[in-house]
């Protein structure tokens, strides 16, 4: 029988994520899936980042993981989306290569100290009273832990739909986890049903790219990572094509084919991807849809159409997509498809990621509700950390909405629940001009430095840079500038007004460092990336400043702590119906317990005030 | 009773159902049957549903609908409802909607001292992001938080405007594309 501190079962991005973060913590870990190479296999879209997941790789990144490092060294197109709106709602993307993904991952899998890969299906848990405490594989091999994290992604009863056609599986071409969804069945978790889909793969070699929009990346590339320079592999363009009338029309005449429209899918589906039938049924006035033609690699000639996932049967996907111009001849290599999956309802969980019923068992990924990797590896992350630090005795680490979107999805996961695959979005942020990417490092390496997951080698590249910002940002406070030399920079600014420090001078949107150069004479001989981060800190920092009773408040709400056993049906002018959501909801603090559905203001004063009377609890980090 | 939150063209709409209002002997129920006169009475609309010949059970103040029950089963000049087929109902919401659209249109719900703080916060909000969204070097990012900030004032006013609603609305009409 082996022994570790830590099992993660599921080799998907949450699960890489988890088993690094659990071995960089110093634990024993070992990583079951059920074959060693499909770790850092992309199942769905060959892409890194976009908008609000850019931030969560860059947060990933900050507290020394994986996904950000081996997404740049894959990287074969990279663009900052939302590039003209602002810093706080850029988010960095790139396109994958999936060969370099996957064989990044797990060469960093193999190199990565106190981490084992054991290849096999686990097929139960093992139990000590109501604790996980192992797992079993088929074989009858046992091994025994002190924390087991669940990464199963759509394994769980994963049903895949083509047209009318539906088979079990997770991804395509692998077997579904039945003998342990029956085992966490037994555990009478809360579930639901969701569905996502992809849309059919094409052959690059017959799609005429000479006749497309080509679009390719960014001069300047926006890495994932605050340790990589620049891109290492080959760069690409994608094309860009549209959907029209003809279109449409195969579409709309074959909608009853189609897995979710004829009526073969229960689950349900996310608002902000709809499937190419739901676009045209939602969408009906609209003529034409984008599509984006990603290429999945440089040596690979598979091309992924972002814009038109499906579950119509085969032939109509064929000629669906002729109908595009540029595809007239296009070969499907692998057609689309919807799958259907369970997930377990995240208000089950800790803000550890342990289940609240089953002391042990952490969940993470795909399986808790979520769609994407870096929701994904995000979760990893915090179960991966949590489930080291409860091996080694310690208190739980728990992440913010103040201070990183990790701490925003948590929260919104374990205080809300989900009604659709949930994705990240910088709107869920309330605190989003100063959660940025370009600060992931500032608010989260620090607190992943104390708690052992950030290496020497990241700490030092960090605490060099801490450095450098603070010696340019004290130099740029004893230079002044008067208003009137302001202005001669073309910046909108009355000519009369008082003198400002150069520190001060970059709150203005349109005052720059080059600004500051021409004035000075003196060119801060200083990285690019530091000038920048300096920039930005003071494009925000008024606004910032006039958030901080909101951020204050909320501080303050969640560091009343409510301890898991309250009795909230002994306090008294509770109404039956607080009693029940509280009951039900077990909020870890005032803060969660404001944000739970229907719960009101008046409600959480008497819950207070009865918090209150009994002796404060400890706060949390 | 059953509550039911509603956004009715724009209009924050609590219903509820207050299930049959009979006579009863039963003591529980006739305290649940007060109960629910109450919440009528002191409601702003009452929708008086009654099958043919039936009397209401409450006084119909002016303003109220009086709507005929179980209008599949059979014909009426009435405006009819039925639960069945939901025959009627988008009728109904109609008619609620113009009733009570004519009704805030002359209403004023800001009657104290922290609404009216609250709704010159707002117009702040509103002036910054307007002046920043007509200014060439105004960002996004900042012009959106001070839409926030003034939705954030009104909260108190017109109840949370969570980001549900916000991606709904987004969503209604865009699809990301990457």
């Amino acid at each position: 029988m082996k022994h570790y501190d830590v099992i993660v079962i599921g080799g998907g991005h949450a699960g890489t994520e988890a088993a690094h973060a659990a071995a960089r913590m110093g634990v024993s870990t070992a990583l079951v899936t059920l074959r060693a190479d499909t770790i850092g296999v992309m199942s769905c879209n060959p892409a890194i980042g976009g908008l609000g997941k850019g931030h969560l790789v860059r947060e990933i990144d900050a507290l020394d993981g994986v996904m950000g490092v081996v997404a740049d060294l894959a990287g074969i197109q990279f663009r900052l989306l939302n590039r003209t709106k602002g810093p706080a709602v850029q988010g960095p993307r790139a396109q994958s290569d999936r060969a370099i993904y996957r064989t990044e991952m797990q060469r960093l899998t193999a190199e990565q100290e106190n981490l084992d890969v054991i290849e096999g299906e686990v097929s139960d848990f093992i139990m000590k009273d109501d604790r996980v405490c192992g797992a079993l594989l088929p074989d009858g091999s046992e091994i025994q832990a002190s924390a087991v994290i669940l990464t199963t992604g759509t394994f769980l009863r994963g049903v895949i739909h083509v047209g009318d056609v539906a088979k079990p599986g997770g991804r395509i071409g692998e077997k579904p986890s039945i003998l342990l969804a029956e085992r966490i069945d037994s555990f009478d978790l809360p579930l639901g049903r969701l569905k996502t889909g992809t849309p059919p793969r094409l052959d690059g070699r017959t799609i005429s790219w000479d006749k497309l929009e080509m679009q390719p990346g960014d001069d300047d590339p926006t890495m994932f990572s605050f340790l990589s320079k620049t891109p290492t592999a080959k760069q690409i363009s994608c094309g860009i094509t549209h959907t029209n009338e003809n279109t449409h029309d195969i579409i709309r005449e074959n909608l009853k084919r189609s897995a979710m429209y004829g009526g073969h899918i229960d689950g349900i589906g996310p608002r902000y991807c709809p499937s190419i039938e739901d676009k045209i049924v939602r969408f009906a006035d609209k003529t034409s849809h984008q599509i984006f033609l990603e290429p999945e690699g440089v040596t690979d000639h598979t091309v992924y159409p972002n814009g038109i996932s499906t579950s119509l049967p085969v032939d109509v996907q064929d000629s669906y997509v002729r109908s595009i111009f540029g595809l007239e001849s296009a070969v499907i290599l692998q057609p689309g498809y919807a799958i259907e999956y369970d997930y377990v309802d995240p208000r089950a969980l800790k803000l550890t990621l342990e289940l609240k019923d089953v002391a042990g068992l952490y969940l993470a990924g795909q399986i808790n509700g979520t769609t994407g990797y870096e929701e994904a590896a995000a979760q990893g992350m915090v179960a991966g950390l949590n489930a080291a630090r409860s091996v080694k005795g310690e208190e739980p680490l728990y992440f913010s909405r103040r201070s990183s979107y990790i701490g925003v999805m948590i929260d919104d996961l374990t205080t809300r629940g989900v009604t659709e695959p949930y994705r990240m979005f910088t709107s869920r942020a309330e605190f989003r001009l100063s959660l940025r990417a370009d600060n992931a490092d500032q608010r989260l390496t620090e607190i992943g430095r104390d708690v052992g997951c950030v290496s020497d080698d990241r700490w030092k590249k960090y605490s060099d840079k801490m450095v450098n910002i603070t010696r340019i940002r004290d130099k740029l406070k004893s230079i002044t500038f008067s208003a009137r030399e302001i202005a001669g920079q073309g910046v909108k600014l009355n000519a009369d007004g008082p003198r400002r420090t150069a520190l001060d001078a970059l709150t203005l949107t349109d005052f720059e460092f080059s600004d500051i150069s021409t004035l000075t004479h003196d060119f801060f001989d200083v990285d690019q990336v530091i000038k920048q981060q300096i920039k930005y800190d003071a494009l925000y920092v008024n606004y910032i400043a006039r958030q901080e009773k909101d951020t204050a408040a909320m501080e303050r709400d969640e560091k009343q702590l409510i301890p898991s056993d309250l009795d909230y049906s002994g306090i008294s002018g509770l109404s039956n119906e607080m009693v029940a959501k509280l009951t039900k909801a077990r909020p870890e603090s005032i803060a969660k317990a404001g944000r739970i559905d229907g719960v009101t203001p008046a409600a959480l004063m008497l819950v207070l005030s009865r918090l209150r009377k009994v002796p404060r609890q400890k706060t949390g980090s | 009773m059953i509550e039911v939150r509603f956004d009715l063209d724009g209009l924050p709409i609590t219903f509820l159902d207050t299930a049959g209002l009979r006579e009863s002997d039963d003591v529980i129920e006739k305290i649940g049957v007060a109960r629910a006169k109450n919440r009528a009475v002191t409601a702003d609309l009452r929708v008086h549903m009654l099958l043919q010949n039936e009397t209401p059970q409450l006084t119909v103040v002016a303003g109220d609908i009086v709507v005929r029950a179980k209008s599949d089963e059979a014909e009426s000049a009435d405006l009819g409802v039925s639960g069945k087929t939901g025959a009627g109902v988008d009728n109904l919401l109609e008619l609620i909607g113009q009733e009570l659209r004519q009704r805030v249109a002359t209403i004023g719900v800001a009657m104290r001292e922290r609404h009216r703080v609250a709704l010159g916060q707002a117009i702040v909000g509103l002036n910054v992001a307007i002046s920043a969204i007509e200014n060439p070097t105004g960002m996004s990012d900042l012009i959106a938080e001070d839409l926030r900030s003034a939705v954030r004032a009104v909260d108190s006013l017109v109840g949370r405007v969570d980001v549900e609603h916000v991606l709904d609305e987004i969503f209604m009409s865009f699809c990301i594309g990457k």
